[in-house]
């Protein structure tokens, strides 16, 4: 009896052991996009271009960026890539690349082009138990080019392949493999935030048609981009948005689980609705060289929890971007300042809800009744982490 | 009556094993609903610790009773007869509670609370399906139940035009007014006659539109995840699942083959092959003959998640064949179901898993409502 006893308290401490110390294993399911697959070939025309270029087993993207992760440790998870999680069995959480946005801008200076490339992208970490975005880090690389006459579509492909395939600080590919062996993951079992609406009024809709956007597809990308704002700067999970390609489509792979594809999102706790109320260009300045423009954008923001009708944040803010125009130029990119100016005013106002400042409400919104419910609603964003 | 005593050391072992059990014992299903409990307090001051622990206890039965709202109506018949016991013994039920927030109405002098309940899904059901007569008398009667369930995708479909008739028909009328008139004039006498001639004419056109309906083939198929499927839910239920293959090979049965035939041109069995099925299976002591189709539609892309998405169609009936007319018992659909993937064949899978088990689901509910306790 004593041996037995014995092997069963050594089995015992095992488990224990292993339970408690083991790294969470996190299943990589590749590249990825935010937002609906229906949109991906508007949203994302060069990368999903360079996306169907096709490898021996695999598209050569995926097998890049595959390559470029190759040896990244990190001591809080351990990134499963030779084979499939099985769910149910504690293996649950899947990352993705999840390409975020993709911006070709081009202004004419003169008889120069000015172009300037955006894209950003996400380290997204889902949990496929409890449904949550559990971490949300931004990765981003901007290129710059001077084009004398005009700027083709193949110039414009070029340029995105470089920031997939060059070398160098401006590889976004790099970007994701260094910030993946820097973050730090667990498992969240807190009250449940999402982004439920986002409305465009009539007048930001209006500026969102004449840029060159479907509405429906911004307002998507906006609510998107608000989780991901929050997610990160107030280091909590998040219910998605909305499923997309990403978490719908393309991290159920990575699990053994035929019915990984059926994914509901659980209700969430508490709400966060935006109202994007317009966009707005004023002269600064004029100066004998240069115009200094500024790019002013507006939105509504409210937290509340929806059954007890208690309302923690209702807000309005607006925040602008400073954009130096020279004379020379012709012809300015306005829709890709009026984004800036958004999500810049999303990033501020997240990081006011983590250390709210009288100063920046004061400037951006009505002041100190805004700093009282921004310290309200971070309390309760609190809860879910 | 001989008692066991444990002895000391046989204890540990015992504890050991049961923590170790702990661990290696796969999750129970657990479902996480929301609940509400709104209870009045002494407006004289705020409110206290009893008032809040009556408030989550009322929360709690608030999620018991929104998770009942999701029961299908033979279910939920079967749950209001012992809901009184379910809510007495809300902790073999609610396995954990996770208050979100609360609110207090000063006015009102009503303390809200609201709560996220984690219910013992398969504990619920358990009970539920106890309190259904059908476990007393499946031991006193039997309880097999055989299974014909097919998956149809169509193979081909033949449309017809309209074929249209038009109908004329016309008609004239004459109708003529005479005038006559005398008068004299100067002693002579001069007649005048005047005639107008009126003509109406009338054209009624018309006719009639013949559409047939389309003539649609199916490619039948007999799905090992339909069968899979309603048989884990049946069997879950009490029933003993017996395959139809061995019912027909045994006791002389309609051939398996000639009914997936009917099945593939009409959504029924003929006389004479339901009567071959049903008799087999009467011989071969089966109680319960449960049969339908599941029809499977063709695959298009989820525009979300760009996987592939596969709708199918299940209905289904249940046959109480003891007696000598068999008599329906249970029926479910046609109810649709959805599936994804990554690829047509995953998303199909998903879906025919998913109409099954949930057809079965309905069917057996069903049953446990008619029984009599």
């Amino acid at each position: 009896m004593a041996p037995f006893r014995t092997a069963l308290l050594c089995l015992l401490l095992s488990l224990s052991a292993s339970v408690s110390a083991q790294p969470l294993k996190v299943f990589f399911a590749g590249f990825a996009f935010v937002g609906n697959a229906a949109d991906i070939k508007a949203s994302f025309p060069f990368s999903n271009k360079l996306l169907q270029e096709k490898g021996p087993d695999r598209p050569l993207l995926e097998a890049e960026l595959s390559r470029r992760l190759g040896g990244v440790k990190n001591a809080s998870f351990e990134l499963m890539t030779d084979r499939l999680g099985v769910r149910r069995t504690g293996e649950s959480v899947a990352l993705a690349y999840a390409l975020e946005w993709e911006n070709v801008s081009v202004e004419k200076l003169g008889d120069i082009n000015k172009v300037v490339v955006d894209v950003h992208a996400q380290i997204l970490v889902f949990d496929f138990e409890e449904k949550k975005v559990i971490s949300v880090h931004p990765v981003a690389v901007q290129i710059r080019d001077a084009v004398r006459g005009e700027v083709t579509e193949a110039r414009k492909l070029a340029l995105v392949r470089d920031i997939y395939y060059g070398p160098g600080q401006t590889n976004i590919l790099d970007q994701f493999a260094q910030q993946l062996a820097a973050l730090s993951l667990k498992q969240s079992f807190g009250h449940h935030l999402r982004v439920a609406n986002v409305v465009l009024d009539d007048g930001a809709r209006a500026t969102v048609v004449s840029g060159g956007s479907d509405p429906a597809v911004f307002a998507r990308f906006v609510g998107q981009s608000f989780s991901r704002f929050l997610s990160q700067n107030m280091r909590v999970s998040v219910l998605p948005y909305a499923t997309g390609q990403a978490i719908g489509g393309k991290m159920p792979a990575s699990f053994a689980n035929g019915d990984s594809y059926i994914l509901q999102i659980p209700d969430a706790d508490y709400v966060v609705n935006l109202r994007i109320s317009g966009f707005k260009k004023v002269l600064v300045q004029e100066t004998a060289s240069e115009k200094i423009w500024a790019y002013a954008s507006y939105a509504m923001v409210t937290l509340e929890q929806p059954e007890l009708a208690k309302r923690y944040l209702d807000s309005q803010f607006k925040f602008g971007v400073v954009k130096r125009v020279p004379l020379s130029v012709l012809q300015t990119d306005d829709w890709t300042a009026y984004q800036e100016s958004l999500f810049t005013l999303f990033d501020q106002v997240t990081q006011q809800l983590a250390k709210p400042s009288a100063d920046w409400t004061k400037k951006w919104a009505d002041g100190a009744a805004t700093t009282t419910r921004l310290a309200e609603a971070s309390k309760v964003i609190e809860r879910c982490r | 009556m001989e008692k066991i005593m444990l002895k000391p050391t046989r204890y540990l072992d015992v504890a050991v094993l049961s923590v170790l059990l702990l661990f290696i014992a796969p999750c129970a299903m657990a479902l996480d609903v929301k609940g509400k409990g709104d209870i009045p307090y002494d407006g004289s001051r705020s409110p206290d610790a009893p008032t809040r622990q009556k408030a989550i206890r009322a929360a709690k039965e608030n999620a018991i009773k929104r998770h009942a709202t999701t029961f299908n109506p033979a279910k939920l018949r079967v749950y209001q007869a012992i809901e009184s016991e379910i809510l007495a013994n809300l902790d073999k039920y609610v396995i954990d509670t996770t208050v979100i927030e609360d609110a207090v109405n000063k006015d009102a002098h009503i303390y809200s609370i609201l709560v996220r309940a984690t219910i013992n899904e398969p504990v619920l059901d358990a009970r539920i399906n106890d309190a259904g007569g059908f476990a007393k008398h499946a031991a006193a009667h039997g309880s097999n139940v055989s299974l014909l369930f097919v998956a149809r995708e169509t193979d081909s479909v033949k449309s017809f035009d309209a074929r249209r008739t038009d109908v004329r028909s016309e008609e004239s009328q004459k109708g003529a007014r005479e005038h006559s008139a005398l008068t004299e004039q100067g002693g002579a006498t001069k007649a005048t006659y005047n005639e107008s001639k009126n003509s109406l004419s009338t054209t009624t056109v018309g006719g009639s539109t013949l559409q047939k309906g389309d003539d649609v083939k199916h490619r039948v198929s007999s799905a090992s995840e339909i069968d899979a499927a309603m048989g884990e839910v049946f069997a879950g239920a009490g029933f003993e699942v017996v395959s139809y293959t061995d019912v027909a090979s045994s006791c002389n049965g309609t051939s398996p083959d000639v009914l997936k035939a009917e099945f593939s041109a009409t959504d029924e069995m003929s006389g004479k092959a339901r009567k071959g099925a049903f008799d087999a299976a009467r011989a071969c002591d089966v109680m319960y003959f449960a049969v339908g189709t599941i029809d499977v539609g063709l695959p298009d892309t989820d525009p979300v998640s760009g996987n592939k998405r596969v709708y199918v169609s299940v209905r289904g009936e249940v046959w109480n064949i003891s007696g000598k007319l068999p008599r329906r018992v249970a029926s479910v659909g046609p109810v649709q179901y959805a599936g994804l993937g990554p690829k047509p064949d995953v998303a199909r899978v998903n879906a025919l898993k998913l109409a099954a088990a949930e057809g079965a689901k309905v069917m057996v509910d069903q049953l446990n409502a008619k029984v009599p306790r």
